[in-house]
């Protein structure tokens, strides 16, 4: 049993690392006045639970957690899983509502078609990217899309090589990134 | 002149620094000796990138994100390892579904050589197609693109050219995964 008669000096008492189960001796300067000495536990974090994303208690963390978590989600977060965004667009171009989130976005035209869904990556600044390409009849048919950042739209053309400009009609939009 | 605290209310907390010890306490202690002090570490972006440490920390933002770009950068750009999946001539077969992220490919056309015969490309999670590069042979314009079939899990490469010609003097030899 410890003893409880010796005063001891803050300096006198062991100090170890901070581990989970652990109470912080804690007060709320918003409690009322003989009420502020409170107990509170601080949990430790998990990478599935970083992964998961649902929780919203505060959590102490470490390095080794901290890695596992970003290398589960980070190339994920970029690349894995898609979708949708809007559906049968119509027209050439896309207008975003406001400044979209940077990344790479999949889009599907109706014409031409068979193409699957292109590839373009938002960068927040103006941009011009083939995106695609077929042979039509007998003419190379290249898919260019044009990001104007100032307008926050995406236009989309079909350019041929025999010269021609031809419109195309956008189907799905899709974002990708889980 | 010293002055007694009347109230816990007059201790002004301030930022928690790296060599605070916070008063702490376990219920599963045996009574009398639940009281102790705790240190608690402080983490940096040096710890994260290494991973080595289990103990429970306190990071600052400026730690967090540095710790977090460091390690997420090579995980989207690292070394690539080669698949062993099936080229025959244009196609490509995965070994198995690819998990989406940045891939290599090495590829050959009889008729005339990229300036690079390596491209990078996406693996996505819906059918694509991704142009990997464009040449002039022959007095035509030829475009190479990719095709993932996210259904039968292949790459096919496909040359393009303006005398509106679909080429398959073409191959894939080695597919390699970039992201890891």
């Amino acid at each position: 049993m410890a003893d409880l008669t010796k005063k001891k000096l803050l300096s006198e008492y062991p100090v170890r690392p901070f581990i989970t189960g652990d109470a912080l001796i804690t007060y709320r300067s918003s409690a009322s006045d003989n009420e502020k000495i409170g107990r509170s536990v601080i949990n430790a974090g998990t990478a599935e639970g970083i992964a998961d994303g649902s929780d919203s208690a505060l959590k102490m963390y470490s390095d080794s957690v901290l890695k596992d978590a970003v290398e589960e989600m980070a190339v994920d977060a970029i690349y894995g899983g898609s979708t949708l965004i809007e559906s049968a667009i119509g027209g050439t171009s896309i207008a975003f509502a406001s400044e979209p989130e940077l990344g790479l976005y999949l889009v599907e035209l109706t014409t031409p078609a068979g193409l699957g869904s292109l590839v373009f990556e938002i960068t927040g600044r103006d941009t011009n990217q083939v995106i695609g390409a077929t042979v039509i009849g007998s003419d190379l048919v290249n898919i260019v899309g044009v990001y104007d950042s100032s307008t926050t739209t995406m236009t989309i053309s079909d350019v041929r090589s025999d010269g021609s400009t031809n419109a195309v009609v956008i189907g799905d939009l899709y974002r990708v990134g889980a | 002149m010293t002055t007694l605290l009347n109230s816990i209310s007059d201790i002004s907390p301030q930022p928690f620094v790296s060599d605070d010890n916070a008063l702490s306490y376990r219920s599963s202690n045996e009574y009398g000796n639940r009281s102790g002090f705790s240190s608690i570490a402080t983490g940096s972006s040096e710890g994260i990138v290494s991973g080595e440490s289990t103990a429970l920390s306190i990071y600052s933002d400026g730690e967090l994100k540095e710790g977090f770009r460091v390690v997420a950068l090579p995980l989207a750009y690292g070394d690539s390892i080669t698949l062993s999946g099936t080229p025959v001539s244009t196609t490509y077969t995965f070994p198995s579904t690819p998990t989406p992220g940045v891939y290599e490919v090495v590829f050959s056309f009889s008729l005339v050589s990229f300036p690079e015969t390596r491209s990078s490309f996406y693996v996505l999670d819906r059918d694509n197609e991704q142009v990997i590069g464009s040449v002039i042979s022959g007095g035509d314009l030829r475009i190479a693109v990719l095709y993932q079939n996210t259904t039968l899990n292949t790459l096919e490469f496909r040359v393009f050219s303006s005398s509106g010609a679909t080429s398959t003097l073409a191959a894939i030899s080695e597919v390699r995964r970039v992201s890891a």
